[in-house]
């Protein structure tokens, strides 16, 4: 194994497990203030559930979520560009653009 | 406006409003099924969420499919972890096919709010049969060491399809990945799966920023998902090793079926 799949492979299971930990934290604390309440999934774009405590850890766990393949594809970007290998570097850069402008 | 409050008897098990934890609970142990068969079967998790979300608690197909989005982007990342420490992962294709499944999946989420969820529930039935149906091929014998990839502009272009329809149904489809690895470019099976399974984060999250924008990943339903899903694909690897899952698939199989010809007779009505 490379040093490049090495630290994909940590950088994906740090991210997940990061997630989940936020998520896990984040959604105990909701269910604690508004577990009572009743559930409606119904009709969206309606906002179905007050925000309360833990809500914003669940989407911190979700933004590093969708960030950790983000993550993946720029060190992807720059070790190509380290081995000289221009073709690859671009399409990582390319992936990684439109990646940018559908997330911002 | 209408209310945000479910019809009643809108699922199969679900009559009147729960609390809360009650719904946490019931879609973290759903979720947990989902990631297992998910896992078993070699499905991926969303293509099994969505109908069991939709079908079995009435939740929008919508909010389902954002929900799955985020679960695909962990099991996927989780897998692609150890997957690539066995190094049969093609880095490089991988991320060749990446530019065509990104752009595909911007595409699908933006095709989402258009279509009706009638429609979505539609198409997703179709593909979640063709999905159940493609596990029972059996897999081409082709040596791993110094393999060449074949058509590659056509494999190119059923990525960008398998982008879409990642996109428009908030799944991996690593069905259609695989189908374009394998059976168009002639890769052996494990790269296709492994490589596959490589794209299916970085293509989920291509999408999942338009949801987000539209409000359709939900932290209070993405969160209970999320977990289930994780736990259950978990689960389900350590199975895989473990025992001859042969029948065990064969039977999952069938209940995909099931779910499928469900998601387009809803579609349908």
């Amino acid at each position: 194994m490379t040093s490049l799949e090495r630290t994909i492979s940590t950088t994906l299971r740090v991210g997940v497990t990061l997630a989940a930990l936020l998520a896990g934290v984040g959604g105990a604390g909701y269910l604690a203030a508004h577990g009572s309440e009743p559930a409606t999934f119904g009709e969206p774009p309606v906002p179905p559930h007050p925000i309360g405590p833990g809500d914003g850890l669940v989407a911190l766990g979700v933004f590093v979520l969708i960030a950790t393949p983000v993550v993946r594809v720029a060190l992807l970007a720059i070790a190509f560009a380290r081995q000289r290998d221009p073709l690859y570097a671009s399409l990582s850069v390319l992936v990684l653009t439109v990646l940018l402008i559908s997330l911002v | 406006m209408p209310s945000a409050r479910l019809p009643p008897r809108s699922g199969l098990w679900y009559y009147e409003p729960v609390t809360l934890t009650i719904f946490s609970l019931g879609v973290a142990g759903l979720s947990m099924l989902a990631g297992l068969v998910g896992a078993l079967t070699g499905l991926g998790g969303g293509v099994l969420l969505v109908p069991l979300l939709t079908l079995g608690f009435g939740v929008n197909v919508r909010y389902a499919a954002g929900a799955s989005l985020v679960s695909v982007i962990a099991t996927s990342s989780g897998a692609a972890s150890s997957y690539i420490r066995d190094g049969l992962t093609n880095i490089r294709l991988g991320i060749l096919l990446e530019v065509a499944t990104t752009i595909g999946a911007v595409g699908g989420a933006l095709l989402a709010a258009r279509l009706s969820t009638g429609t979505i529930a539609l198409i997703f039935g179709i593909v979640l049969l063709y999905s159940a149906l493609s596990t029972t091929r059996p897999p081409r014998d082709v040596a791993e060491e110094g393999y060449t990839v074949h058509r590659v502009p056509l494999g190119f272009g059923v990525m960008a399809i398998a982008g879409v329809v990642s996109g428009l149904l908030g799944i991996g489809s690593g069905a259609l990945k695989v189908l374009a690895m394998d059976r168009v470019m002639r890769l052996p099976f494990k790269v296709s799966t492994t490589t596959s399974n490589f794209m299916i984060g970085v293509t989920a999250a291509a999408s999942a920023g338009i949801y987000l924008r539209r409000g359709y990943i939900n932290p209070v339903i993405v969160w209970p998902v999320m977990l289930g899903v994780l736990v259950g694909a978990l689960l389900g690897a350590r199975v895989l090793r473990a025992a001859p899952v042969l029948w065990l698939r064969r039977l999952f199989t069938v209940v995909v079926v099931v779910l499928a010809v469900e998601m387009i007779i809803k579609g349908i009505r």
